[in-house]
């Protein structure tokens, strides 16, 4: 078992392994979801919701089904069922008792089933030997991260409408420039906590 | 050997749960009762299962409403007033509406989901074409043969 405390791992997989800005993870979703600062905030929302409700639900697939049985080999495709049928089943849940909250989110919940962060969560999860608590914890900070980074870059976009990009830069080259700094000083913060 | 057969069944067990949880789902969640459509103020009027779309309730109800895409949402000419239990505007019918249009209650039939009783005025169909005719915003190869006895009407 990891030793590491529980709101430890969350402040870590918030700031300093953050999971888009240390492993690099659902950048995809990251580059198509961050030109405003509204759509990013719905999208890093419901990350951060079904982030938690999958580490939750794969821990319990892992450690309740697959060792036990000496099945561990099946995780990677068993994991990425579960989060598609949990995702499948968030929509159809909102959609019938949210119809403001599926206006705001409903987009984004197709774009999560192929998040890899969600999946890269999951993984992460199993690799470092987290408890259930640790899990959770870990599913809600990277969501948190997540939300954050997509929030800094959307803030970062919407101002650099006004900027005068060079040519060869304009469009994606220059979001991965700026992606690559924001990166840099989330290391930053690398000294404050230490996480396995 | 053994632990093929255990991947196996194990996959295929994941796999029946999470469809046979989702299918149940959908019969409990999807499920929208029956909802009465409310016609030009309660001239006309029927009771249909909800989670169609309001224009394929309309038509089948021998309501019809022009909509040369069929409803995709492509055509924007299924254009009803929904003056009651529409849910909201979707991006999808922004395109195809004016900010009158928005402000009067105007949605594409086809993209208006049944969830709840609903209240729709729908224009006369000769309006319509009268309307295309005077603003030019007709297809200028597609021709029309109408029945003089009958409702029906048929494209050519």
């Amino acid at each position: 078992m990891n030793p590491t405390p529980s709101l430890v791992i969350l402040v870590a997989s918030i700031l300093t392994n953050n999971i888009l800005l240390a492993s690099f993870l659902g950048m995809c979703s990251f580059l198509a979801c961050s030109t405003k600062i509204e759509t990013s905030i719905g999208l890093g929302v419901a990350v951060t919701f079904v982030m938690v409700c999958t580490t939750g639900l794969n821990y319990l697939l892992y450690h309740y089904i697959l060792v036990p049985l000496e099945l561990e080999f099946l995780h990677f495709i068993l994991f990425i069922a579960v989060i598609a049928a949990f995702v499948q089943f968030v929509e159809m849940f909102v959609e019938r008792f949210s119809p403001k909250l599926y206006h705001a989110l409903g987009i984004f919940l197709p774009l999560i089933t192929v998040n890899c962060a969600i999946l890269g969560a999951a993984l992460f999860m199993v690799m470092r030997h987290y408890n259930f608590l640790q899990s959770l914890a870990y599913g809600l900070g990277s969501g948190l991260g997540f939300l954050l980074a997509l929030v800094l870059m959307a803030g970062l976009r919407e101002k650099m409408g006004y900027a005068n990009v060079p040519v060869p830069l304009r469009g994606t080259a220059v979001i991965m420039l700026i992606t690559g700094v924001i990166a840099m000083t989330f290391m930053g913060f690398a000294g404050m906590i230490t996480m396995q | 050997m053994t632990i093929i057969l255990l991947a196996v069944c194990v996959t295929t067990g994941l796999f029946l749960a999470l469809s046979a949880a989702l299918l149940v789902a959908e019969r409990r969640l999807v499920n929208y009762g029956v909802c009465q459509v409310t016609v030009n103020g309660g001239e006309q009027g029927f009771a249909i299962e909800g989670g169609c779309n309001l224009l394929s309730a309309l038509s089948e109800n021998n309501i019809t409403i022009p909509a040369s895409c069929g409803g995709k949402g492509m055509c924007g000419y299924c254009k009803v007033r929904v003056t009651a239990g529409g849910g909201e505007l979707l991006p999808t019918e922004l395109p195809f509406l004016t900010r009158r249009d928005i402000a009067t209650g105007i949605r594409l039939a086809c993209q208006v989901k049944i969830r709840q009783d609903i209240h729709v005025s729908v224009p006369d169909f000769l309006d319509v074409v009268a309307e295309m005719v005077r603003t030019g915003t007709f297809d200028k190869h597609a021709q029309w043969r109408f029945s003089i006895k009958g409702e029906e009407h048929e494209s050519v």
